[in-house]
């Protein structure tokens, strides 16, 4: 136990360049969360806090890692949530708030945006590590918790990241246009993904028909206009409807406003204040500056 | 005429207004008063300072413009202290003045004697006399009296002290009839001034009055010495009055009775030295010797004028200060009474102000009246200046008998010039040159510009900054080592050079001139000519000051230059047909140079023809050309143009040149062909995608690539991919339609739609593309990954990538925000998705905006590109680029541009540099916001010119229809920046604030920069510019300013070095489209005729490299790298350490690499972690794989 709960995970990289050999620590700890196959008991999958850069943490490279530890124990699928922000160019400063999680779809929408993916909804910086059986899940942490209290133990058992072969680092992977796009698979994509959106929209356009023939208890039904298309776009309009009638005040009065002596009194003494507010508004700053030093003219 | 009435009737007011108080305290005993005194007295004060508010409005430009002159004007006065010691000085030295016996009247050999044992020489102006047959002598002087603008009580404060003048009147008895003619008076005044000297270095020391004495030539005028006196700081007496510390100078001149010559014999066009001369017959023929006379009349006119300025004084209150402005004014800009300074100072501002009070206009009119302002005088004499052609349409001529007052502007001017006093028949202007008079004009045109402008407060520009610096100033500066020019010169300078001009340094500056104008025409606006150092004080045991002080002098010839006629590369000439023109402009330009060429619309004309050269500007050209004719030695074995200095054209070569054959290897700086190129390929490209066949028509392309705009470093090379700049960005924009979805991703999906069908669409349909293809855009906006870019290489060479934007798309995000606002405690969520806003603005809307005026006032400004790109490549070079917009550099540097003053628009790559450097190292960006008005209205300042005076309509046709900035949105923009400087005191989160007409906000592209890299930026402006500008080293070296564009890389805590031998810096410099350096074989250079590259890999791996450090560990390290990898033979990435994630508690989602610190367990400690540098390091390495040559850490100290 290092601490809540998680035990440590120290990976062993090699020697790179003029760096010599380190080691990369990880936290890692039983993944649990709402579903019913991910309870405290059921639960196959491993969570690691601080895992490598997503190069450098495939499939097979935990593969290789946590076969070190327990050869036993096997790995059907790692998901990751890199730190990192793609959108952070340097010009401006950072987009992306590693404690949120932020979803413009279902925001600009409610009713038809689609969820974020489970990867995504996972912790900036962790990743889960699902085991083929609960069994190889235990054994992992256990021989896990075996090496790092065992001093004598851990020396001669140093876990090491090996690297995928898939994955190209160094050279070949920057001189790589980034982000390339295959036109045909896009399209393919780009296709699917509007054909659900259309699905959806179908959808929540048969709920608003639905909203139609319902009839509640005072024994009235929803009058929908042909335009209307989701629910909370109903919702919504009357709101906004409320709102303007709140703005839209009878402010038209034809009063004269120079009429009266008074007026024209009440009008210049105004003036007259708004020049003076303006004038020690002036000096104020003058004043400032004057602090500032702001008159020395050599 | 409205005014005055407007200001006796406020005027009057007060009066009343005091008067009432007073009878309110007489007759405060009484009760019934008493009763009411309260309110009353209450209602008094404010209406007292609604008076003053209300007069200040009116007679000032603003109140805070007033207020902050009384300020200036408290700022600029003489101490009291200090003036009532040198009184006390003052006093006592006319004592001993009136202590000096009398001499007998002595031949020039008994005068030398005189003076052979006592360590004094006569001063006597050149040529130094031989036998005189007239008796030199001292008497008592008429008169001592104190001068100038101490005598005036108008003196202020400068920074180098100031001289007190004191006039003594050489006695009458002295002086004969013809005494005029032939130096005779200038020679007795020497000697009247030696033997003064002589008396005073024995007197002053034996009555406690420790002083130094050394000759100067008042005003820098060789022909009049005066006596120089400074305090010595001797204490060994008690009784010693000394005086240093109020650096005040005393100096003494010998005047002349008034009136003592027949001052008609003395006017401009007489000559008044008569000599022999084989080219002259008789003395109606010889040259007139305006200096000469001017420096007789003026020497018998120093009370007299004292006494004029005085009297104006009294009458006209604000005189004072109004005196004080201007000479403050003056000295920001170099000028004052000096002939090398101009010739047009404080005394000369006042005279001209005197004038005007009297008159001034066509009909005698006034120009000013005497119950005007400080400001209205300061105002109205500056508009005089602007306004009124003193030189050639017209000059003034006033009278300064106050009985006649009659003070006019006079038609047709004398071609020098003129401020004529009809009394005394001097031209108070003959100082100045007409060179001087077109920069004093140039100036007043600029600050009347600024008194004028009603939006911004200009206070800074008129009177606080300093514009005197040699680099600053100019749009180039040639300087020519004095000794060589003279030596090279000295058998032109004949006697009647000798008379006209009376120094070879008149002589020189005079010709040069007048050469230059001739040469250059409308390629320049004016001509600044003047000597580097003026002569400086010197021993009075020598005759005149020695000629080595000529050593290390220059002759400078500044330039404000016309960048729309500078660089044409033709300089025509008269018709073939007009002989005696031609033969004047064959003899001008020389028989090689000057050619007949026939032009397109069948005129012949003589004409000369330039070569441009890769480093120097056309003018520069011409003038090394005409300076070497006409000033070289008589055998051309000395070029003069060897021996000038021109830093400006070492800033233009910095500018990477572009790689293209060598027989063409000079591009105009302004207005390259390959921006043009570049641009007819987007006409074509965008004319391709205009015509496909798509579901939606395409509305239009915008263009926002730097590139197009004529801002990028590097010049667009067809075919060179490994320009950083090399696709250029546009945004195409659809119809519009209703069936936009409401949704992120289908609507960016449908979007996607169209991007893969108009890629599909252009590779079938058009012939100009050589391939297109598709990449995601993750980095545009934060949480929005299904952007698709479009890039498109086309076959002549160019890369253009475009997007996509609706008109639902800012609906999205607005719609997101609100929606969000609708969630609990969202407030961290709303900041995120405003930030995603922001950035969706900044990329598609904002950078269209910015493109537009960009572009157009890079063609109105012609050296702003290459400013732009030299800045950009400066910041690269420091490492900054990549951490700041361009967008936000081009406005930067646009401010020296279009808020030029008081310096002027930029008029070359050095000076606009330069000035930017200046902009940034003074700015204070926490407590200034930076408003730019990006107005394309460029014709507006000349019509405030004319109706200034006129209350400006508001509603008049041409306000309407202008883009100006008003006043309103200048005020919108001030206030969100106090609103948001009251949100972020320290400029955390917006460190600059930019506000433009497209951005109120002032944030857009600002928002994130980091502070760090801010005030980085600032305290390297600061070094780079003190060492550039330092008046001291008139050369800017070479390797100097290497240093100055090279990254000082011990100040960065991590740097990654690469293995050049993967990364080749020569191939990426070909690949980048520009020139090889250190290239032995010229005709070697191959162009790129063809792509080199697949267009799946990228020219510059580190760049990609670069963007995943930034994405992954740019929260905790701030990461660097050189943009244009193809400029640096080794290329480096640095990292700082961001300070503060030493230890946190440990928590899920750090967002970077940690490790727990280990060690003692004490509960304090434990879950406390740390970033994990060392593992950062280690994964940059594995990354960067065999890239990485060396990872290298700063030892922590």
């Amino acid at each position: 136990m290092t601490t809540r709960g998680f035990v440590k995970l120290e990976i062993a990289l090699p020697e790179v360049a003029n760096l010599p050999s380190s080691t990369h620590c990880c936290y890692v700890k039983p993944h649990t969360s709402k579903l019913p196959n991910q309870q405290q008991d059921n639960t196959c999958s491993l969570f690691v806090v601080n895992p490598l850069p997503q190069p450098m943490w495939t499939l097979a490279s935990v593969r290789t890692i946590f076969r070190q530890i327990s050869s036993a124990s096997h790995i059907s699928n790692v998901l990751l949530h890199d730190c990192i922000d793609e959108s952070r160019v340097s010009s401006i400063g950072s987009g992306v708030n590693y404690d949120l999680h932020i979803n413009l779809s279902i925001l600009s929408n409610p009713d038809l945006g689609s969820p974020l993916s489970e990867e995504e909804m996972l912790p900036f910086g962790t990743s889960v590590v699902t085991f083929v059986d609960r069994d190889g899940l235990e054994l992992f942490l256990t021989n896990l918790t075996n090496i790092n209290n065992n001093k004598s133990k851990k020396k001669d058992k140093i876990i090491t990241w090996k690297g995928d072969e898939n994955v190209s680092l160094g050279f070949e992977r920057y001189s790589k246009v980034q982000n390339l796009v295959n036109r045909d698979e896009m399209e393919k994509i780009v296709a699917k993904s509007l054909l659900e959106f259309q699905n959806r929209e179908k959808e929540a356009e048969d709920d608003v028909n639905n909203l139609k023939n319902i009839v509640d208890e005072d024994g009235f039904t929803l009058v929908v206009g042909p335009q209307r298309k989701t629910k909370s776009e109903i919702l919504g309009s009357l709101r906004k409807k409320k709102l303007e009638k709140d703005v839209i005040t009878t402010n038209d009065k034809k009063e004269k406003e120079d009429f009266y002596r008074f007026q024209i009194r009440e009008r210049k003494k105004q003036e007259m204040g708004s020049l003076l507010a303006k004038f020690r508004e002036d000096q104020e700053r003058v004043k400032l500056m004057r602090q500032r030093r702001k008159f020395r003219p050599y | 005429m409205s005014k005055r009435s407007n200001d006796e009737v406020i005027n009057d007011d007060i009066s009343i207004d005091n008067n009432n108080n007073n009878n309110n305290n007489n007759n405060s005993s009484s009760s019934s008063i008493k009763n009411t005194k309260p309110s009353s007295k209450k209602a008094k004060i404010s209406s007292q300072d609604i008076q003053i508010a209300k007069e200040t409005a009116e007679l000032f430009k603003s109140n805070i413009f007033k207020l902050q002159i009384d300020e200036l004007i408290n700022e600029l006065k003489l101490k009291q202290s200090h003036c009532i010691l040198i009184e006390k000085v003052l006093h006592k030295l006319n004592n001993l003045i009136g202590k000096i016996p009398n001499s007998t009247p002595l031949s020039l050999i008994e005068a030398q004697n005189f003076f052979s044992d006592k360590n004094i020489k006569i001063p006597f102006p050149d040529p130094k006399p031989n036998n005189l047959n007239y008796n030199l002598q001292y008497i008592i002087p008429d008169d001592v009296s104190l001068v100038g603008s101490f005598g005036l009580k108008t003196a202020i404060n400068s920074k180098n002290g100031m001289s007190i003048d004191i006039c003594i009147s050489m006695p009458k008895s002295l002086i004969q009839q013809k005494d005029y003619l032939n130096y005779r008076i200038f020679y007795k005044k020497a000697f009247y001034l030696a033997y003064l000297t002589h008396y005073l270095s024995i007197l002053a020391p034996e009555n406690n009055l420790p002083i130094k004495l050394s000759y100067d030539y008042h005003n820098g005028n060789k022909l009049c010495p005066s006596l120089l006196i400074e305090s010595i700081n001797d204490k060994n007496d008690k009784n010693n009055l000394i005086f240093n510390k109020t650096n005040f100078k005393i100096r003494i001149l010998i005047g002349l009775p008034f009136g003592i010559f027949e001052s008609k014999k003395l006017l401009p066009d007489r000559n008044s030295i008569r000599i022999q001369n084989s080219l002259i017959n008789s003395i109606d023929d010889l040259p007139p010797t305006p200096l000469y006379n001017a420096s007789i009349l003026s020497s018998t006119t120093y009370s007299y004028y004292l006494k004029y300025l005085y009297t104006t004084k009294k009458s006209t209150e604000s005189f004072k200060d109004a005196a004080a402005l201007g000479k403050l004014w003056l000295s920001q800009r170099g000028f004052n009474s000096n002939i090398n300074n101009g010739g047009f100072g404080h005394f000369e501002f006042n005279i001209l102000m005197s004038a005007l009070l009297q008159g001034g206009g066509l009909n005698n009119n006034k120009i000013l009246l005497h119950g005007y302002s400080s400001y209205q005088l300061f105002k109205g004499t500056i508009r005089y200046l602007a306004t009124q052609d003193l030189c050639d349409d017209g000059y003034l001529s006033f009278n300064s008998l106050f009985d006649e007052s009659d003070s006019n502007y006079k038609k047709k001017g004398f071609n020098v010039p003129t401020l004529f006093d009809k009394n005394t028949k001097i031209n108070l202007l003959w100082k100045m040159t007409k060179s001087s008079y077109s920069i004093l004009k140039k100036f007043a045109i600029e600050t009347l510009d600024l008194l004028n402008d009603t939006v911004k407060d200009r206070f800074n520009q008129i009177f606080l900054i300093n514009n005197n610096n040699l680099n600053l100033k100019y749009d180039s500066i040639i300087s020519i080592p004095l000794n060589k020019l003279i030596e090279l010169n000295e058998d032109k300078f004949g006697s009647l050079e000798k008379i006209s001009f009376v120094t070879i340094e008149n002589y020189l500056c005079n010709k040069i001139y007048k050469l230059l104008i001739e040469a250059l025409d409308d390629r320049i606006y004016q001509i600044d000519i003047h000597l580097l150092k003026n002569t400086q004080p010197w021993s009075i045991n020598k005759r005149k000051s020695s000629n080595d002080s000529n050593k290390d002098n220059y002759l400078l010839i500044g330039l404000f230059i016309n960048p729309n006629e500078s660089d044409k590369r033709i300089t025509k000439g008269p018709l073939h047909t007009n002989k005696e023109l031609g033969e004047k402009f064959v003899s001008f330009w020389g028989e090689e140079k000057a050619q007949i060429r026939k032009y397109k619309d069948n005129t012949v004309q003589w004409s000369c023809l330039w070569d441009i050269s890769p480093t120097d500007s056309v003018v520069l050209t011409i003038i090394k050309f005409i300076l070497d004719r006409h000033l070289s030695s008589s055998n051309n074995l000395h070029l003069l143009s060897n021996d000038l200095i021109i830093n400006s054209s070492k800033f233009t070569s910095l500018l990477p040149k572009p790689l293209i054959p060598h027989s063409s290897n000079s591009q105009p700086l302004i207005l390259p062909n390959h921006f043009i190129q570049l641009k007819l390929s987007f006409d074509k490209i965008s004319k391709d995608l205009f015509n496909l066949n798509l579901p939606l028509k395409i509305k239009s392309i915008l263009p926002i690539s730097s590139s197009l705009r004529n801002t990028s470093i590097i010049l667009p090379v067809p075919f060179a991919t490994g320009n950083p700049d090399f696709f250029n960005e546009c945004i195409i924009q659809l119809e519009s339609s209703n069936r936009w979805p409401d949704e992120f991703i289908s609507l960016e999906n449908t979007k996607n739609a169209f991007l893969l069908k108009i890629c599909n669409e252009i590779l079938k349909n058009s012939s100009n593309i050589k391939d297109a293809f598709i990449i995601k855009d993750k980095n545009s906006i934060p949480y929005n990954s299904n952007i698709l870019i479009l890039k498109i290489l086309t076959n002549d060479g160019y890369g253009f990538s475009f997007r996509i934007l609706t008109e639902n798309d800012e609906f999205l995000y607005l719609k997101s925000i609100e929606n969000c606002s609708k969630l609990p405690n969202s407030q961290t969520q709303i900041q995120s998705i405003e930030n995603s806003y922001l950035r969706f603005m900044q990329k598609y809307i904002n950078s269209v905006k910015h493109h537009r005026s960009i572009s157009i006032l890079v063609t109105h400004y012609p050296y702003y590109s290459a400013t732009v790109r030299l800045f950009k490549l400066w910041l690269d070079s420091q490492m900054i680029l990549n951490h700041l917009p361009e967008e936000v550099i081009e406005l930067i540097v646009l401010q020296c541009f279009i808020d030029n003053a008081p310096y002027g628009i930029p008029g070359s790559v050095m000076t606009g540099f330069l000035r930017v450097l200046k902009f940034l190292s003074n700015w204070n960006w926490i407590e200034d916001p930076l408003i730019l008005d990006l107005s394309k209205d460029f014709n507006n300042g000349n019509n405030d010119l004319e109706n200034d005076n006129n209350i400006i309509n508001n509603d008049s046709y041409i306000n309407k229809i202008t883009d100006k900035l008003d006043l309103e949105t200048y005020q919108n923009i001030n206030k969100s920046f106090n609103k948001l400087r009251e949100n972020d005191p320290q400029g955390v989160k917006v460190p600059y604030f930019i506000g433009t007409k497209d951005d109120i906000s002032g944030k857009i592209w600002t928002q994130g920069i980091s502070l760090v890299i801010a005030s980085r930026l600032t305290s390297l402006s600061r070094v780079a510019l003190n060492l550039l500008t330092n008046n001291d080293n008139i050369e800017i070296n070479d390797k100097f300013l290497q240093l100055i564009f090279t990254p000082a890389l011990k100040d960065y805590d991590i740097i990654i070095k690469f293995d050049m031998k993967k990364i080749s810096s020569k191939k990426l410099r070909r690949s980048s489209g520009i020139y090889p350096n250190n290239i032995k074989f010229k005709n070697l250079i191959e162009q790129i005729n063809n792509y080199e590259n697949d267009g799946e890999t990228v020219d510059d791996p580190i760049l990609n490299l670069y963007r995943e450090l930034i994405s992954r560990f740019g929260e905790v390290i701030v990461w660097s790298v050189r943009k244009t990898g193809g400029l640096v033979d080794e290329r480096v990435i640095t990292g700082l350490i961001v300070p503060g994630n030493e230890s946190r508690k440990f928590k899920v989602g750090m967002g970077y690499p940690m490790k727990l610190i280990n060690g003692n367990d004490s509960n304090d400690k434990k879950d406390q972690v740390t970033l994990d540098i060392e593992d950062i390091l280690k994964s940059c390495a594995i990354l960067g794989g065999d890239l990485i040559k060396s990872i290298e850490r700063k030892p922590i100290s």
